[in-house]
């Protein structure tokens, strides 16, 4: 067995806890182990030192000091008496309160993007992009706002914007034909 | 033991006189361990105090198979932990401080080689040389220390105390050990010099 192994058993030898065969087994070793007895050693001299440093007669609790625990303790009571529930009440109020703020947020989210798109049914013919692209001078300014929609769900848009000028475009597709 | 389980039930059901005999019945042993590990009797009141109140809070918590002593020992340790951190006065052992009284103590001990040179004269001297060898220590390494000497608990009782497997108390216990014995040959250099 290697000596690190006795080493581990040595504060147990000293307090007497190991059983009988292993203390024989640690006498043993340290007949013959000098860093083991080394240890040992070490172990006794701080001992000494430390029992050596006992303080004797320290303070002794007065009479009415398990009446003053108890007293300090029905203050703490009374406080939580009136911080404690509201405590608990913050504690419950806070999942209240994110949901309340996830809802806001979804709202900001909805009322903020372009509410054109929103009523469009999901597949469309791309090919109205030319015709918008066809539009009037005019209507420049208006591409540009709707570029952005467009960049994200362009058949959505283009649905929403046909919709929107349907008559004018039906009107400048009649004046084109002969 | 058996009343002692009766009576920490009875705490946990609330009942306040049960907590207050559970004081009287700790209250000495609490003083004692808070004084050998912070060496400042003015303080060991409030702490005790803080302990008690930390022990009835905590309570609920206890399960009636585990040992108590290990639990009251744990919020001891914890709370003169806490102070001594406060504190932090730790001082360092310098070679100009030693007494002739220290010198004499540190060279009686450099003949102690033999377990039974253990029992020594508990002369007062001796006492304040232990005591500033032991002070030059880290808190956690003197509360190890004193648990381990003075209070005389088992590898076992302070694994449970501070929550950890016995190798690690002995790890522990081993790197204290040899803390005090540079603080020691230091103290013993300084002397011959």
């Amino acid at each position: 067995m290697r000596r690190r192994h006795w080493k581990h058993w040595i504060e147990e030898y000293v307090e007497r806890s190991l059983p009988e065969e292993r203390t024989r087994h640690v006498e043993e070793h340290l007949s013959v182990c000098t860093e083991c007895r080394e240890y040992l050693h070490l172990i006794l001299r701080t001992r000494t030192i430390v029992r050596d440093a006992r303080l004797e007669g320290g303070p002794v609790p007065t009479a009415g000091f398990a009446r003053r625990v108890m007293d300090k303790l029905e203050q703490q009571r009374e406080s939580n008496l009136f911080w404690r529930p509201l405590g608990t009440m913050a504690m419950k109020a806070v999942p209240i309160m994110a949901a309340a703020a996830l809802l806001l947020a979804i709202l900001a989210y909805r009322e903020w993007t372009p509410q054109a798109v929103a009523e469009v049914p999901p597949s469309v013919d791309t090919g109205f992009l030319e015709i918008y692209l066809d539009l009037p001078a005019g209507w420049g300014r208006e591409a540009a706002v709707f570029s952005e929609a467009i960049s994200q769900d362009q058949d959505r848009a283009v649905e929403s914007l046909i919709q929107d000028r349907a008559p004018e475009l039906k009107a400048g597709e009649e004046g084109k034909q002969p | 033991m058996k009343s002692e389980v009766v009576l920490i039930r009875r705490c946990q059901d609330g009942d306040s006189a049960a907590f207050e005999q559970l004081i009287h019945r700790f209250e000495r042993r609490v003083f004692g361990l808070i004084y050998q590990i912070i060496r400042s009797p003015n303080e060991v009141d409030d702490i005790a105090q803080e302990i008690f109140i930390k022990l009835y809070l905590s309570l609920p918590q206890f399960r009636l198979d585990a040992s108590f002593d290990a639990w009251l020992y744990r919020i001891v340790v914890n709370q003169c932990y806490d102070f001594l951190r406060k504190r932090k006065r730790t001082p360092q052992l310098s070679e100009a401080d030693l007494s002739e009284d220290e010198a004499r103590y540190i060279e009686s001990l450099a003949s102690v080689t033999q377990p039974q040179a253990a029992e020594m004269d508990r002369e007062l001297e001796v006492r304040d040389a232990a005591q500033n060898l032991l002070r030059a220590l880290p808190p956690k390494d003197r509360m190890l220390l004193i648990l381990k000497e003075v209070d005389e608990l088992t590898i076992e009782e302070l694994s449970a105390i501070f929550k950890t497997t016995k190798s690690a108390i002995k790890l522990r216990l081993f790197r204290a050990r040899n803390r005090l014995k540079s603080v020691y040959l230091r103290k013993r250099r300084a002397i011959r010099k």
